[in-house]
């Protein structure tokens, strides 16, 4: 089935089995780590949506938020103001194979300060 | 990778998305955020049909109703001013508080009904607000009451047919509600979960619904424990009676989680609970 996603600002066109979960193809694709990304401006867990569900819908993965212009603000209040939530809950659900703190920290740690914006 | 599907499907109205589910019978399932069904995808599914463009994403207040699409989300349930003015929130309470927002932001409301949990939280709650389930078929809509709407194990009355919306009558300013969940964490399932709604005249318990879910195969009502607070002041002899009538009449199943007895002492103490809640 052809599937027609914007991951990251970018239109991705491809033919998938119907029954692909949105996390294998993000992975497949190279895009993400994280079970967690934000479609449509709302926090989803990818690993319990399939691809086909994300058609023609825009997709924006946490490591794509990191990578934000420095005149935008931090991506933890980007989280918080745009999709109203806790950027902790990137980290630790239980069954997922989430990023670990360190690497969310790592993350977070190469844009300049929060308090700059 | 769920080899077994060979279509997905977007409808563009109700009536296209139905003669696709009478196309494929019961091969093909309607699919929203997909919480409830994409981790357990059914073997013999071939065929889902996305009903999340079919606007049936909304929370309508009318005048003696609200109405929520059978696609709103867990978290718009949970955050919405007209579902916490039902009964001080009772529904609100029950829209998976203890779960991830990334999981409540896709789970929906008709997602949670359809997918007859025995364990879900939301089921005792309408339960107890007297909702009822619109569904839509290819020969005509239906309005299911939901204390008929849930009829075994993870089957509904649903049937060959797509759940377009629930209506939920709105309750005398008098009614106050509770909804209790025990689990091991709020993020488990509920060992057992209770909600309650009355009216208060004067003191007196006037219309009393109160519902429990996770004790069998699907949530019920107990009229028997409800009987044992009409026309009584909410008292503590009048709790402890109903909290008794509660353990004594469940049945519990008995899971890997825990004993029919331990269901069964539970049931009571959050009965009582809930109850003192609203007492207060």
């Amino acid at each position: 089935m052809q599937l027609h996603i914007e991951i990251n600002g970018v239109s991705h066109q491809s033919d998938q089995a119907p029954g692909l979960p949105l996390h294998d193809l993000l992975r497949a694709l190279g895009l993400t780590r994280s079970p967690l990304v934000i479609l449509d401006g709302r926090v989803i867990d990818s690993q319990l949506c399939l691809a086909m569900q994300a058609q023609g819908r825009r997709l924006v993965t946490l490591e794509a938020l990191a990578a934000f212009p420095a005149d935008l603000p931090h991506p933890a209040w980007r989280l918080q103001l745009e999709c109203s939530v806790d950027p902790r809950e990137f980290v630790g659900l239980p069954g997922s194979e989430s990023m670990s703190l360190e690497d969310v920290t790592a993350l977070l740690g190469q844009l300049p300060s929060p308090a700059l914006h | 990778m769920f080899r077994q599907l060979e279509e997905f499907v977007y409808p563009q109205s109700l009536t296209e998305a139905l003669q696709k589910q009478h196309e494929y019978g019961e091969a093909a399932a309607p699919i929203a955020g997909g919480t409830e069904i994409v981790p357990d995808l059914p073997l013999n599914l071939r065929c889902l049909i996305d009903v999340t463009r079919l606007g049936l994403n909304y929370i309508d207040e009318m005048p003696d109703e609200v109405r929520i699409g059978a696609t709103t989300t867990m978290e718009q349930v949970a955050v919405s001013p007209a579902v916490a003015k039902l009964a001080n929130g009772v529904l609100s309470a029950s829209c998976c508080q203890g779960w991830p927002k990334p999981v409540r932001n896709a789970a929906t409301l008709g997602g949670n009904l359809v997918g007859a949990g025995p364990f879900a939280d939301t089921p005792p709650a309408l339960l107890a607000l007297d909702a009822e389930a619109v569904v839509a078929r290819l020969e005509a809509e239906e309005q299911i009451p939901l204390h008929a709407f849930f009829l075994d194990y993870r089957r509904t009355a649903v049937g060959q047919g797509i759940l377009r919306e629930v209506r939920i009558p709105r309750p005398s300013p008098w009614a106050r509600g509770a909804f209790l969940k025990f689990g091991r964490s709020a993020v488990d399932q509920a060992l057992v979960n209770v909600a309650v709604v009355l009216e208060l005249e004067g003191g007196i318990c006037r219309r009393v619904r109160l519902a429990l879910g996770a004790l069998g195969r699907v949530p019920l009502r107990l009229p028997e424990a409800e009987a044992a607070l009409l026309g009584r002041p909410l008292d503590p002899d009048a709790i402890d009676a109903a909290a008794a009538m509660v353990s004594e009449r469940v049945e519990p199943t008995i899971d890997l989680r825990a004993s029919a007895d331990y269901r069964r002492e539970l049931a009571g103490a959050l009965t009582r609970q809930a109850l003192i809640q609203l007492a207060s």
